[in-house]
């Protein structure tokens, strides 16, 4: 899996890191997605959107490092959405009940132009 | 009937989803129903390399496919007859972080089982075509 990471402004003109997970969020992808992501709580960004558009696979591992990526994000009084996700990986969301846990957007465009709720 | 057998390494999971996707396309299962048999298969290979052989690639993880009736039975062997394994059934918590994997195993398959056998332990998968999904 790559990820690739963007800075962008939300509405309210607050940072915004988007990861974009190309390639599946198994149990050993996840593990190199989250040292990125700890990277940047670490330097005080709190606000996230991660892009699954180009993710073709999440598994519970993946769905771990997203729900880690979320504590983190609100600890720090930000928020953290999902974007572009597709049917079959919304679907592993809505089984685990985590449909009700994230935000979920159809693109990033959407979710920043969103980003009052958090 | 095809067999994969695989070191007990994480790197390998792409491995068996691809393997087990080739192997699909050949069956009338339809694409969703081999997507969620792929899922609950990977995730039931991803515990047995974590918790049973704790990623020691020296470890071996053995998957069977074959047809069954309208479907697709898929056995796991972990080849460790001395290891327990217990299957807990917890809701997912958002706060543990925990407890989703079977919970999306019992959710895409029709039918899942572990069973105590001489050379380890086998869990089976059964997936029927175009099958539903319960929530």
């Amino acid at each position: 899996m790559n990820v690739q990471t963007e800075i962008k402004k939300d509405k309210k003109g607050e940072d915004v890191i988007i990861f974009k997970l190309v390639g599946d969020l198994d149990a050993f992808s996840s593990r190199e997605f989250k040292p990125v992501m700890i990277d940047f709580v670490e330097r005080g960004y709190k606000n996230y959107i991660v892009d699954l558009s180009e993710t073709p696979f999440i598994d519970s591992s993946g769905l771990v490092s997203l729900i880690s990526l979320l504590k983190r994000a609100k600890m720090l009084g930000g928020y953290m959405k999902i974007a572009g996700a597709r049917e079959e990986i919304k679907e592993i969301f809505n089984i685990t009940g985590l449909d009700k846990v994230f935000e979920f957007y159809d693109s990033v465009d959407e979710a920043l132009n969103s980003a009052e709720s958090v | 009937m095809a067999i994969y057998i695989i070191q007990a390494s994480l790197k390998n999971l792409k491995n068996v989803r691809n393997w087990l996707k080739s192997i699909l396309d050949n069956f009338d299962i339809g694409e969703k129903a081999s997507f969620q048999l792929i899922t609950a298969v990977n995730e039931v290979v991803t515990n047995v390399i974590v918790h049973t052989h704790h990623e020691n690639p020296v470890m071996k993880v053995g998957i069977k496919v074959e047809p069954c009736g309208d479907g697709i039975r898929v056995e796991i062997l972990d080849f460790c007859p001395k290891c327990e394994v217990k299957l807990v059934e917890q809701e997912g918590s958002v706060e543990s972080e925990s407890g989703f994997g079977l919970r999306i195993v019992r959710s895409l398959v029709d039918h899942f089982e572990h069973r105590k056998v001489e050379s380890g332990n086998l869990f089976i998968l059964v997936k029927h075509a175009c099958s539903r999904v319960s929530s």
